[in-house]
């Protein structure tokens, strides 16, 4: 995809050092889950993402390539204050690298956008169990439209 | 003054034949030949527009700014989809910024446009749904005394309602009392899914109106279409082809017979002479200028890009803007102000799938109650919640959640959503609108559109209160946390108003049959001409406007004055 907004994505180590450390602050190992950091959004992850998004790149490089990342909390705080352009890059970086993650997939029970079945829309799954008994009463409560009035009092 | 049509090779193309006639189409020569009908826009009124005219027998030319989208191109089957459609298929022109948009300037504007600028419009990112407009929409000032009336009726629109129907091929459940009786939709309704089907149940206890919501989406094989495989991708483009959009269902009959679709052609402003319109200049991606002449011009550009035409037209004899004696050019801009209301529930509903697109609609609160402390209402839409990344990020209802608590968040939100979509009816205003920018240009030099809208008071305290509705709803069918995200920026989909139609020439900007008061061969097909915006999605109501304008326009072509 990069070649669709013709940037060429290129973050240096400090910034994938500074995403990965953010990434275990906002998205640490807990509830049976994996850190950010572990699943590579600052390594094999942000390059997945910029293949697709290379317009990051920049925004990434000007908001980490020098960050002090003594008081992480603060460090992001003070960036959506002060620039939400680049901390939107930075969360985006980070879920997008996470939540792109095949094991990450599997722990969620995610298969991804997997077309259905064209049988799943038989008259089985269509005409869903109880939806033309409902629909009837719908039909039995009457009309809720009001009528097109008549032409003699149209303004 | 119309002459015969001329057929294009006069049969049916092979796609490689198709495919090479784009590419040409692309690198048009200088010098065109008049045609009958010059339409800008490719879109969705352009595209049935296109379609009856040229089958008409008429010839037709299409100038579109943007070019032909392959499925292939849909990010829908790939992993990226969620991160690109915040980006290159972001529904913002000024975010996405793709070579062949023109930029907005938003600085005054409470709610962004949304749009697409290809062959096919902004269908191409659409959702899909396909609801009418109800009889009380077109004549909400006799009913409720506030805006104005149409200058026509729904029953006058009825017959287009379902021919359009039939083209696109809209699956839904006949019979729903929203509506006056008549022909229901071609196609069986889409699955409605566990969620859905939890909210209809509820919505019978409560004694409250549902119904499987109409979709353009097709719900089984059509006229040579893959029917609906629940994907869940619709607004980045639909990869199989079920989601109707006019690259599929009309330009290639129009292409059939005769039409002619020029892409990467973007129009300057509309030529007159004498009081008549004369044809379009336009450049191309190099920014070589061109004129393409016609016995009529037709605008399908979109609410905005309609405005922006004809206020980019000015000469010394319409200083204020082509065919706007009444003033009326680029005001009443109405988007559609919107809420949002995400119910979750204890079990996986897989709501990441599913035509995006609603299931199921509600009427319930949407006419005048004076009691409510606010005229007219909103229509209901409920659709599924997203991907990970989606319920991952604070975008949407809710807030963020970052640390060990955020995996418990996500696994409480992801897949366990169902979301009512308030689309609340936006009462028109002129002092919404579009103007020229001073500076800001497309990549050729176009000036582009200002958009200046406040989201008005009775708007306001209307989605509040089908807010406290729509929360009943969900809390009724077993939602056990109700997320909220009302006046959402990005949600312009619905550009309305800014050439309403109606019968006098002081107050309207064209006729009822879309024909300018000022230029009578200068129409408008779009989102333009309406002159409120009702509650519900506009764009079925779009393509019967635009099949009832361009139907008269054949009856009564032997009367249409045309330039000598
Ligand atoms: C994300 C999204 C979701 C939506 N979902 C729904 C939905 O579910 N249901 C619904 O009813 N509606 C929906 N809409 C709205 C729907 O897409 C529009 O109502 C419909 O496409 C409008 O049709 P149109 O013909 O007026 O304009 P468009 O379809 O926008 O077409 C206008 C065309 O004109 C071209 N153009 C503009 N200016 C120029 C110029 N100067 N020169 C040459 N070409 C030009 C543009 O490139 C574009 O292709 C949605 C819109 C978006 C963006
Ligand atoms: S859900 Fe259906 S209409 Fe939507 S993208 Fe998938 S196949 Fe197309």
């Amino acid at each position: 995809m990069s070649d669709a907004i013709g940037i060429r994505p290129s973050v240096g180590e400090n910034t994938r050092r500074a995403l990965e450390t953010i990434g275990d602050h906002l998205i640490p190992e807990a509830h049976g889950m994996p850190s950010a950091g572990t699943m590579g959004v600052g390594t094999t992850q942000l390059d997945v993402v910029l293949a697709s998004r290379p317009d990051l790149a920049p925004l990434l490089e000007g908001a980490l390539a020098d960050a002090k990342l003594d008081d992480i909390g603060d460090f992001v705080r003070r960036l959506e204050a002060e620039d939400p352009e680049a901390h939107g890059a930075v969360t985006l970086a980070i879920v997008a690298g996470y939540y792109m993650h095949p094991e990450v997939h599997e722990l969620i029970g995610y298969p991804g956008q997997v077309p259905k079945d064209a049988q799943r829309l038989g008259e089985r799954e269509i005409y869903q169990e109880g939806l033309m008994d409902l629909a009837a009463k719908v039909i039995e409560r009457g009309p809720v439209y009001r009528p097109t009035p008549n032409p003699d009092e149209t303004s | 003054m119309l002459r015969g049509g001329e057929l294009y090779m006069g049969k049916r193309l092979p796609s490689v034949a198709l495919a090479r006639r784009r590419r040409q189409e692309s690198h048009v020569a200088t010098k065109q030949d008049r045609a009958d009908v010059l339409i800008v826009g490719a879109g969705a009124s352009g595209g049935i527009a296109a379609r009856y005219l040229a089958e008409a027998g008429l010839s037709v030319v299409c100038l579109e700014q943007g070019r032909w989208h392959d499925r292939s191109e849909f990010r829908g089957t790939s992993p990226d989809w969620e991160i690109t459609g915040r980006k290159q298929w972001f529904p913002n022109p000024t975010i996405r910024g793709l070579a062949q948009d023109y930029p907005l300037n938003e600085d005054e504007t409470d709610i962004a446009p949304l749009m697409f600028n290809g062959v096919g419009g902004s269908l191409i990112l659409y959702a899909g749904v396909w609801p009418r407009m109800l009889p009380s929409d077109f004549k909400v000032r006799t009913l409720d005394g506030v805006a104005d009336d149409w200058p026509l009726t729904y029953e006058e629109l009825q017959p287009y309602y379902e021919r359009t129907e039939a083209q696109v091929g809209v699956s839904g459940l006949e019979g729903d009392p929203a509506y006056p009786p008549g022909a229901g939709p071609p196609l069986p309704p889409l699955p409605l899914g566990t969620g859905a089907m939890k909210i209809a149940r509820a919505h019978d206890r409560l004694g409250w109106h549902w119904w499987p919501e109409p979709n353009a989406i097709l719900s089984r094989p059509y006229q040579g279409r893959r029917p609906c495989v629940q994907s869940g991708t619709c607004q980045q483009g639909c990869n199989e082809g079920a989601k109707a959009t006019t690259d599929l269902t009309h330009w290639p009959m129009a292409i059939d017979h005769g039409a002619r679709l020029i892409t990467g052609a973007r129009v300057r402003r509309v030529v007159t002479e004498n009081g008549l319109a004369t044809g379009a200049e336009w450049l191309d991606e190099d920014g070589n200028e061109h004129f393409q002449s016609a016995s009529v011009v037709v605008l399908a550009a979109n609410s905005i890009g309609t405005a922006r035409i004809l206020l980019n037209s000015t000469t010394s004899a319409w200083p204020d803007g082509l065919a706007n004696s009444s003033g009326l050019v680029g005001r009443r801009l109405m988007m559609h102000p919107f809420a949002s209301v995400t119910g979750l529930f204890d079990e996986n509903l897989e709501s990441w799938q599913g035509q995006f697109g609603c299931s199921i609609e509600s009427f319930e609160f949407y006419e005048t109650d004076e009691s409510r402390g606010f005229v007219r209402g909103a229509k209901w839409g409920l659709a599924p919640t997203g991907g990970p990344i989606n319920m991952a990020l604070p975008a949407r209802a809710g807030e963020s959640e970052w640390g060990p608590d955020h995996h418990l968040l996500f696994r409480e939100r992801f897949g366990r959503g169902q979301s009512w979509g308030l689309f609340g009816e936006d009462l028109p205003n002129e002092d919404n609108r579009i103007e020229i920018d001073d500076t800001l240009t497309d990549p050729v030099g176009i000036p582009a559109p200002k958009v200046i809208y406040k989201v008005g008071e009775n708007s306001r305290k209307l989605l509040d209160f089908h807010i406290e509705k729509a929360s009943e709803s969900m809390i009724e069918a077993g939602a056990h946390k109700v997320e909220t995200d009302s006046l959402m920026r990005y949600s312009g989909w619905h550009l309305l108003g800014t050439a309403r139609m109606g019968d006098d020439p002081a107050t309207s900007v064209v006729d009822r049959w879309g024909r300018s008061h000022d230029i009578p061969n200068l129409y408008a097909v779009d989102g333009s001409v309406f002159v409120t915006s009702s509650g519900t999605n506009p764009t079925s109501t779009i393509a019967a406007l635009a099949l009832r304008t361009v139907e008269h326009m054949v009856e009564e072509r032997y009367s249409q004055e045309v330039p000598v």
